[in-house]
């Protein structure tokens, strides 16, 4: 066969083709045109830094146990079974939660199973189903994409088999979940943009985000801007960029240098989960060159953010809430269900956590962070401390 | 053949034979009536058959057109991406204010012909590496399932398609009988017309096949194409089960597919990939997880038994293959 495409006439094609992807990308864009950076010389209101160090006072201790709904007795549950579909175990949080169902299905007496989907939105599914095979009495969807298997759960549900989803945020609304146990992101992004304004100290205050696809976002964001809205002016979002989980390697660190590159004015950066700050750190946002950039992240979580927070410096500020909490509360809702309950409020608190916060604590140890007050409320809510 | 010192005698060359051809069959069977021995109340019954069956629809349609590619002496690394452009493009199209699901669905398909079309054109005429230019196009189509969902979860509106993706038969969701369908028509192509000769003739030396009269460039494109236009179909299949699509829902099924063909590749007709044997390949990767889950059993060792099993099937494959050239 003759090759019409001989080597010398590739080049024009590879040009175009190289054209037609960048025209591709520009089209395609997800970040939104910036807005005008805030007026650097106009500070904050002092009404608004007053309540947002309120806000951040507030948060700032050790949660006490929230009761999420009456009290019920839990002994009758002795035996039954739930079925943990744990989205990721890559995912240090996920792993947390799925041990605090675990204790607290031991300390119910349910006998307890989970799956790992492995990020395989497949896999999830197929878990569900297994459960339901099994005639399993709830599932606890362990951060899994509750809007990604609704006909799954819809499935469970025409069996009478009741499914609860946990750190999918709480205003998040999924056809067929019996409840949520989740931290509550406006709160937690509330918190994110208090802190920027405390660590700012009367300073304008111009960020960027860096975002990835998660029911939990957008709520975040929500709470980041109501309280940028009180403030007028002098706190604003120049830019917002969305980098996917594979690509946090990657993406993450030159996502950050555009940002600053691109608005010189930034000194703050909302990173929407803590697992992505130690990838920033090559973007020059570290804690040893100080450039004026404050990391503000969410979810509090591990030791490994924890401790890039103690050390201080531009990671500074990392309001979240203990997983094993959630883990807790999702039992507690599912035991409602079993007992044909109303659905509980199983909202996990949050604590505000600083460089200052987290001076001479172990990072590694989470009741040293949050507590564990819910061990003996959950039990105590569930008719069984002795 | 080559005779090897444990394959002197018929007997036992007779035996060899059938250990090559069946021996991922028979591994199958074996895991089965462990886990079944193991497990008999959950593992072995009608329920789990038809959940094992219907969840492995999308990575069956995959791992099909994948077949064709590698047969071909291709590689396509941009199958994740196609399945998660195109769920996200018929999700996004279908709404009945937009196209519906009709227009969208032909929209979907023929987007992941044009993908095959463009893969093909670098890979077969301006003869980059298909290696970088698939992993690219799987790249650029994960950056463009981000801006046509917005970076948002986008819900499946109802519809016919929709109904029939979560429809049962027999207790088993039609998308796996139509995946059964989809092979027998491949096997058929493959095993039974003058095409399927010249897909296998490429794919084991192109220089040679052009030699005896193959069209070598039309089998490699018409291969490219097929790969893409299956995970497209995968695509919609995918978010049919699921009822919502997102950007890189695609993604974990790069691995199992290309792990289920080189399984498929080491048994009926070893050392040569086939649709049939890229069937029991997946169905070994899901016995064993289900298995593995239902024995409850850490969530590393099925890591560690997937990539493991992956690693044994490519050496047998290429063992095989090489001994199968040499005879």
């Amino acid at each position: 066969m003759i090759n019409h495409f001989a080597p010398r006439s590739r080049l024009p094609l590879i040009a175009l083709a190289a054209g037609a992807v960048f025209a591709l990308a520009g089209c395609t864009s997800d970040a939104p045109a910036a807005p005008s950076a805030g007026d650097s010389s106009t500070g904050v209101p002092a009404s608004v830094l007053s309540d947002a160090q309120s806000l951040v006072d507030q948060y700032s201790g050790i949660p006490e146990f929230e009761a999420p709904g009456d009290s019920f007795d839990a002994t009758p549950l002795k035996g039954k079974s739930i079925l943990v579909v744990v989205f990721s175990q890559q995912a240090a949080q996920l792993v947390t939660l799925a041990d605090g169902i675990s204790a607290a299905a031991d300390a119910a007496g349910l006998e307890s199973s989970s799956i790992n989907a492995d990020g395989n939105i497949t896999a999830a599914s197929a878990a569900i189903q297994q459960g339901i095979t099994q005639g399993v009495d709830a599932i606890i969807l362990d951060g899994v994409p509750a809007q990604l298997v609704v006909k799954d759960i819809a499935a469970a549900g025409d069996k009478d088999i009741p499914v609860v989803a946990s750190t999918i945020g709480t205003s998040y609304e999924t056809p067929g979940l019996f409840g949520l146990s989740s931290a509550d992101y406006v709160l937690t992004g509330k918190l994110m943009a208090s802190g920027a304004i405390v660590k700012a100290d009367g300073e304008a205050v111009t960020a960027g985000t860096l975002t990835f696809t998660n029911p939990a976002v957008p709520d975040a964001l929500t709470g980041i801007q109501e309280v940028f809205d009180s403030c007028g002016s002098a706190c604003s979002i120049v830019g917002t960029t969305n980098v996917e989980p594979p690509d946090w390697g990657t993406g993450l660190s030159s996502a950050a240098s555009s940002l600053i590159n691109g608005n010189p004015d930034i000194n703050t950066i909302f990173a929407v989960v803590d697992d992505t700050m130690g990838l920033l750190a090559s973007a020059g946002v570290d804690a040893t060159s100080n450039t004026g950039v404050t990391v503000v992240a969410a979810q509090g979580s591990g030791a490994g953010p924890l401790g890039v927070v103690q050390q201080g410096g531009a990671f500074s500020i990392d309001p979240g809430q203990s997983a094993a909490y959630t883990g807790w509360g999702a039992v507690d809702q599912a035991m409602r269900a079993m007992l044909d309950l109303e659905p509980g409020e199983d909202i996990t608190p949050p604590r505000y956590i600083d460089t200052a916060v987290l001076k001479g604590l172990d990072v590694a140890d989470q009741d040293a962070i949050y507590g564990n007050a819910y061990v003996d409320g959950f039990t105590e809510l569930w008719g069984l401390s002795k | 053949m080559t005779a090897s010192p444990s394959i002197a005698s018929p007997r036992g060359r007779t035996l060899t034979d059938f250990l090559e051809r069946y021996v991922v069959v028979l591994a199958v069977a074996a895991l089965i009536v462990l886990f079944s021995v193991a497990r008999p109340a959950t593992f072995f019954t009608v329920g789990n058959l038809q959940t094992i069956l219907t969840t492995q629809s999308v990575l069956l349609i995959i791992g099909l057109g994948l077949t064709v590619v590698l047969a071909a002496g291709d590689l396509d690394l941009s199958i994740a991406g196609v399945v998660s452009f195109c769920g996200v493009l018929f999700t996004q199209l279908s709404a009945p204010e937009r196209l519906g699901w009709q227009i969208a669905a032909i929209v979907t398909l023929i987007a992941g012909v044009l993908i095959g079309l463009v893969n093909s054109l670098f890979i077969v005429r301006v003869k980059a590496n298909a290696l970088i230019v698939t992993l690219a196009m799987g790249t650029l189509l994960d950056g463009l399932s981000s801006a046509v969902s917005n970076s948002q979860s986008l819900a499946l509106p109802a519809s016919p398609l929709d109904a029939a993706i979560s429809a049962r038969f027999f207790g088993v969701g039609l998308p796996f009988w139509f995946t059964i369908l989809l092979l027998v028509i491949v096997w058929y192509v493959l095993q039974h017309t003058p095409s399927g000769r010249s897909l296998y003739f490429t794919g084991e030396g192109r220089e040679a096949a052009r030699l005896v009269g193959v069209r070598v460039t039309r089998v490699r494109v018409t291969a490219l194409v097929i790969s893409a236009l299956a995970a497209a179909i995968a695509g919609i299949v995918l978010v049919g089960q699921s009822g919502a699509a997102q950007a890189g829902l695609g993604n974990p099924f790069l691995l199992p597919a290309y792990a289920s063909v080189f399984l498929g590749a080491a048994t009926l007709t070893p050392g040569r990939f086939n649709p049939v044997g890229t069937v029991v390949g997946a169905l070994l990767l899901a016995v064993g997880t289900t298995g593995l889950q239902l024995l409850g059993i850490a969530s590393w060792v099925t890591n560690v038994f997937s990539g493991g099993i992956l690693i044994v099937a490519v050496a047998a494959a290429a063992l095989l293959g090489a001994r199968r050239i040499r005879a």
